[in-house]
């Protein structure tokens, strides 16, 4: 009958529109495929000043006639996945708003640990490699204080260090770093409490990152396996968009495994006693008392990070002994952070202007008058 | 010994004639000669060559085996053997088969077997999980009987281990299937919601349905059900399971691997880790030894007596006691200068520990993509560990 639509040839006609559509996509895939792709990763020039054992310190040079800052800023990453992710490509990229804002960066490259490196603890890392790598940098710089920004649990390591040697930091800025791991907010949390640590690590020696990767997918497997390879077929005729795809999964699996007896105590010291945050950790025989960070405290987290929620992040503050420390909330999640490009117009300027206002006491306006 | 004799031995008779019947053989072989040479004991004496005889024994007590086999000697023993198989083969079907049965029964509810697929609401998520508990049931009641048989012997040791990757292989495989059976429940749970929600669709809303909307509906749920899966005391459970079985199996798996390297002189992953243990003690008893060893120095020099440098204030210890204020180096004491730092730190300290490690000679990397992903380190550390 004219003028009634039959349901039949509407769904058939549909489904048909949805296969031309799938078809003509694939199409300008191969075509994209096929072509040279540029998905090079951290391309900023940097200098390796120090090297011990696996670990290597990256020095970056602000971008400027001249440097901006007193104090360079040292960042340590966290032992997951790798600092590449602070200079993902121009454009999207944290490290190049530092170097253009005329600040030097020092940054820690915990580089591949092996089977060889399964002994070393956290204290190795925080009051060995930090320790010596924050000592070269003062050598340097022939300074006595650095300006310290962790990432994560290079975060966590740099608040630890913070509070054993509150003498060589001049600012501390923590960036989705968990200190508070007693919260069911995030689905890590939970598994990390009922985790068997010994035996994982008794099988491994180390902490394999395959392992820890399944573990994150697992996180959100709707969205994480799924959906987003999904969007990745329905947008693969998208040159730029399937360069900046693979960046961001060169970047996510390159994932280095975690030394087996730091792993280990994060998990137990941690996730499962929660001991940072009572002032209960020891390291090298030291109890960590958050009550030494009184330095200036910037602590920058997600709202919406499902590794480390705000709830592991947001007691900080109010455990250390600054006076000068505050919250930053940003509507995003753990790796968005970092890469969104609404972020990078918050994130790293942010930082930026706090430096700016710490180094002068003076804020902003009167440190862009003087640079 | 006749043939005749041999007829209705019982075995231990015949087994008398089979040793007899080969000592003479071996006495002929020994007295064979070829022909031509001198004769010997195996030599008929008639000086004719006869090659057969020392074979003779030998073919007396084969007959004497075959004419033993008679029906009547052998048939009670090969009925006893068959009867005793049989019952044995019966017995394990038995057994098998009740575990089979007693498995269906414990399948058959928990997968919700006969149940209608589509529209039947939100099933239980772990409706499944009594099917793992029959498997590790029959796991533990069929398998073990092979698996606990006693290791003997020279081989004892391997045996166990063997026998050790088995089980926990088992293990680690039954728990994997669980938890995927697990993972899988909310994408069944998620599509089934979807088919329910598009039923309930009058024909007019079913006709604005795209590919792209009913897909984001389905990945809502899908996101759903994983969310409320994880936050289940039964997922926690089998994750910490599986981890540990996980654990156990690369564990046993290991020392397997490390028993047959022993074997071929090959060093394993577990007598590496020993050296690796003993490596990393010796660094950190060095580390500690040469902290000792310059806060020792340091020390010394602030003790000795030093009128001259006193009068020169650049050239002051450098290990002097703790100023109440941060020690300042020259090129921040300029730039202090001109900015003050907002930051009082009365707990600042001067800094007096050197770095043990030497800075590396300059490396400019373009990428790190391509230069700085080392496999293995190529150029020997310049620092110590810590």
């Amino acid at each position: 009958m004219e003028g009634m639509a039959n349901p039949v040839v509407d769904a058939f006609t549909s489904l048909m529109a949805y296969g031309t559509d799938s078809l003509d996509r694939a199409r300008r895939g191969m075509e994209v495929f096929e072509s040279e792709l540029d998905t090079t990763i951290a391309d900023t020039p940097f200098e390796v000043v120090f090297e011990i054992d696996r670990v290597k310190l990256k020095h970056y040079r602000a971008q400027t006639k001249r440097k901006a800052f007193q104090r360079p800023l040292l960042v340590v990453y966290a032992l997951i996945n790798r600092e590449t992710m602070l200079d993902l490509q121009p454009g999207r990229s944290v490290l190049e708003i530092f170097l253009e804002s005329g600040l030097d960066v020092y940054m820690v490259d915990w580089g591949y640990p092996t089977r060889k490196d399964q002994h070393l603890t956290i204290d190795d890392h925080v009051n060995g490699y930090m320790d010596k790598i924050v000592d070269v940098v003062l050598e340097r710089e022939e300074l006595s204080t650095l300006n310290l920004m962790g990432i994560c649990m290079g975060g966590t390591f740099s608040t630890m260090y913070a509070a054993l040697h509150p003498e060589k930091v001049n600012s501390l800025i923590t960036t989705v770093t968990p200190t508070n791991f007693d919260t069911d907010a995030g689905f890590l949390h939970s598994w990390m409490r009922e985790l068997d640590v010994d035996k994982l690590i008794g099988a491994w020696g180390n902490m394999p990152a395959d392992v820890m990767n399944l573990g994150f997918l697992l996180l959100n497997p709707a969205r994480l396996m799924l959906d987003k390879y999904n969007n990745f077929a329905r947008n693969m005729g998208d040159r730029d968009f399937v360069e900046n795809f693979v960046r961001m999964e060169k970047w996510i699996f390159d994932s280095p495994d975690v030394p087996g007896a730091t792993f280990r105590q994060f998990i137990t010291d941690c996730y499962q006693k929660n001991l940072l945050i009572q002032n209960k950790m020891v390291l090298g025989g030291k109890t960590v008392d958050l009550r030494n960070i009184t330095m200036p405290l910037l602590n920058i987290y997600g709202k919406k990070d499902h590794l480390v929620p705000p709830e592991a992040c947001n007691r900080l503050i109010s455990a250390v002994g600054s006076r000068d420390a505050r919250d930053l909330c940003i509507d995003t999640g753990h790796i968005g952070i970092y890469v969104s490009s609404r972020s990078q117009k918050e994130f790293a300027p942010e930082i930026i202007q706090w430096l700016a206002d710490r180094e002068t006491g003076r804020g902003l306006s009167a440190w862009t008058s003087a640079t | 010994m006749t043939r005749k004799d041999s007829k209705g031995m019982d075995p231990s008779q015949f087994m008398d004639a089979v040793v007899r019947n080969s000592t003479r053989f071996w006495e002929g072989m020994a007295g064979f000669t070829w022909p031509g040479q001198e004769s010997g004991a195996g030599g008929t004496g008639s000086g004719e060559y006869n090659p057969w005889e020392p074979w003779e024994p030998a073919m007396d007590a084969w007959k004497q085996f075959q004419e033993s086999c008679t029906p009547e000697t052998f048939a009670g023993q090969f009925e006893k053997v068959r009867e005793e198989g049989f019952k044995q083969f019966e017995k394990m079907a038995k057994s098998g088969w009740e575990n089979f049965v007693s498995m269906g029964d414990g399948f058959s509810p928990s997968m919700g077997w006969g149940q209608q697929a589509f529209g039947m609401g939100v099933p239980d998520m772990f409706s499944g999980k009594g099917t793992f508990k029959e498997m590790f049931k029959m796991m533990s009641g069929e398998m073990n009987r092979f698996i606990s048989i006693p290791p003997l012997g020279l081989s004892r040791n391997y045996q166990e281990k063997v026998v050790e990757v088995v089980e926990k292989g088992n293990q680690f495989l039954l728990t994997l299937g669980e938890y995927m059976f697990l993972m899988f429940s909310p994408l069944e749970q998620s599509m089934r919601m979807v088919q329910v929600t598009i039923e309930g669709l009058t024909d007019e809303q079913r006709r604005t349905l795209t590919p792209e909307s009913v897909y984001e509906t389905w990945l809502k749920e899908l996101e759903q059900g994983y969310f409320t899966l994880y936050g289940s005391e039964e997922y926690l459970g089998l994750l910490k399971r599986l981890v540990s079985a996980m654990g156990e199996f690369n564990m046993a798996r290991q020392n397997f691997i490390s028993d047959f390297l022993k074997l071929m002189g090959v060093p394993s992953e577990n007598d590496l880790d020993d050296l690796y243990r003993d490596l990393y003690s010796i660094k950190k008893t060095l580390s500690s030894l040469e902290n000792s060893v310059e806060a020792l120095t340091q020390a010394a020099q602030a003790q000795q007596p030093a009128p001259k440098k006193a009068a020169k204030p650049k050239a002051a210890p450098k290990a002097a006691k703790p100023a109440p204020k941060a020690a300042v180096k020259p090129k921040e004491a300029a730039k202090t200068a001109k900015a003050p730092s907002a930051q009082a730190k009365p707990s600042e300290t001067p800094r007096t520990a050197t770095p043990a490690g030497k800075p590396s000679a300059p490396v400019t990397a373009k990428s790190p993509d391509k230069a700085s992903k080392p496999t293995k380190p190529t150029a020997k550390p310049a620092g110590k560990t810590p």
